[in-house]
């Protein structure tokens, strides 16, 4: 049998994130290698997972392996039971992390559309700083360029987290989920998939829309807003959470979404850049109402913590992204570029 | 396959299934996806689509709380 190594062309330097640390120069070069034991593990105890640029870069090395892997590195390390186990720690770091900054809540259920509700107090009325409202009055192109570059580590495999669940849902939830997601995949045609949509967005703007072009520039704080979906999504028992991390991401969106077309609009961005915004203030305005009929009203009617495992999902959104936009609006305003680095300036761009 | 309609809470009408949507003047409206939500509160800037505005009540608050009932003691 021949060795199925990816991307086996060996002249092909390899074209992986630099690594910012010891964990993501672990990881790196692991996978790099040849399959083979992992016997030595480095000291993965970190101060602030939740901002840590070498952790958070070196759990989305490992979460693209179940994506669409990396050039020159072998398939097989996919499901490396060694590198599982490195996984699995770093995951632990990021769970717990998590658990300290979004406390576990029971809450009051009243009402037959109770979930939604309470969802929808938290998503509303979420105190962070809103890095869309300032792109639709007052931020500048380049400021519109680096969201887009923070941004893209999502939107260029929007929708896939989610997908995790769809053999793993059972019922209505199932049905919901499995319709919101045909509509982010284009509904049957592909210059309609919202991951296209947004790689027309980037080079409407100038920027490259390579698959993974930019993750050298993503500070951790960025990895950790995608990192999260991935490990609900690759883990069953965190369903729900992935759940409530989906219905408070689009219920969030319409807005989001309308605020960033109008300021690209005053910005006299091409039309092409702004469709993927357009798009969604229809789409999740429709995936919004989906996730209510389907997923929050079939988790709130059921007893035990579904539903507290929906709001941890909530939170986590709120708390992740909203250091996300905190970090970025503080870089912006001391006049620096909020991406890591000299940002899109080390790239020739800007 | 039948199209069915779901009337959602202070939200809009989802529609899931065929459907053509006419304007005023009888000009047909482009429906590219299979489930669309019409607007059911009047205020969504791409009528007769819904764009989630009905979820922000006056002065930004959310619907739950915009529509709390009135203490009768304050």
């Amino acid at each position: 049998m021949p060795c199925l190594l990816a991307g086996a062309d060996m002249d092909e330097v390899p074209s992986l994130p630099h690594p910012r640390g010891p964990i993501s120069a672990f990881i790196r070069s692991t996978i790099l290698g040849p399959l083979q034991e992992i016997n030595s593990f480095p000291d993965i105890t970190i101060d602030d997972p939740l901002s840590d640029d070498d952790l958070q870069l070196a759990l989305y090395l490992l979460y693209e392996l179940h994506y669409r892997g990396h050039p020159a590195v072998a398939d097989e390390w996919e499901w490396n039971p060694d590198l599982l186990s490195v996984r699995s720690a770093l995951e632990r770091q990021f769970m717990c992390a998590l658990e300290r900054t979004v406390p576990w809540e029971r809450p009051v259920r009243q009402g037959d559309h109770w979930l939604a509700s309470v969802i929808r107090d938290l998503v509303l009325n979420d105190p962070s700083p809103s890095l869309s409202r300032h792109l639709r009055s007052a931020g500048g192109v380049p400021e519109l360029r680096e969201y887009l570059v923070h941004r893209s580590a999502y939107h260029l495999k929007e929708a896939d987290p989610y997908s995790w669940a769809l053999p793993r849902a059972v019922g209505q939830p199932k049905i919901g989920l499995a319709q919101i997601q045909y509509d982010e995949y284009g509904s049957g045609r592909l210059e309609w998939n919202h991951a296209e949509l947004f790689a027309r967005s980037m080079r409407g703007l100038g920027l490259d829309s390579t698959y993974g072009r930019y993750i050298d520039l993503l500070p951790g704080r960025t990895l950790a807003t995608v990192n999260v979906i991935s490990m609900f999504g690759l883990h069953r028992k965190y369903i729900d959470a992935l759940f409530g991390h989906l219905a408070a991401t689009e219920m969030a969106s319409p807005q989001v979404c309308a605020n960033i077309a109008a300021g690209m609009r005053r910005l006299g961005v091409s039309p092409e850049a702004i469709t993927f915004y357009d798009e969604h203030v229809e789409a999740d305005a429709v995936h919004d109402a989906v996730c209510e009929r389907d997923l929050l009203d079939s988790i709130g009617r059921e007893s035990g913590i579904r539903a507290e495992l929906a709001l941890f999902g909530v939170r986590s959104m709120l708390a992740l992204d909203g250091a996300m936009a905190k970090m970025i609006i503080a870089n912006w305003r001391a006049g620096g570029s909020s991406l890591s680095g000299s940002g899109l300036l080390s790239e020739g761009q800007l | 396959m039948t199209t069915s309609i779901d009337v959602c809470a202070d939200g809009p009408l989802l529609i899931r299934g065929p459907i053509e949507i006419r304007d005023e003047s009888g000009e047909l409206i482009p429906v590219r996806r299979s489930v669309v939500a019409l607007c059911r509160c009047g205020k969504s800037r791409i009528k007769p689509f819904c764009d989630a505005t009905h979820l922000r009540g006056r002065n930004g608050t959310s619907r739950s709380q915009a529509s709390l009932p009135v203490s009768r003691n304050s």
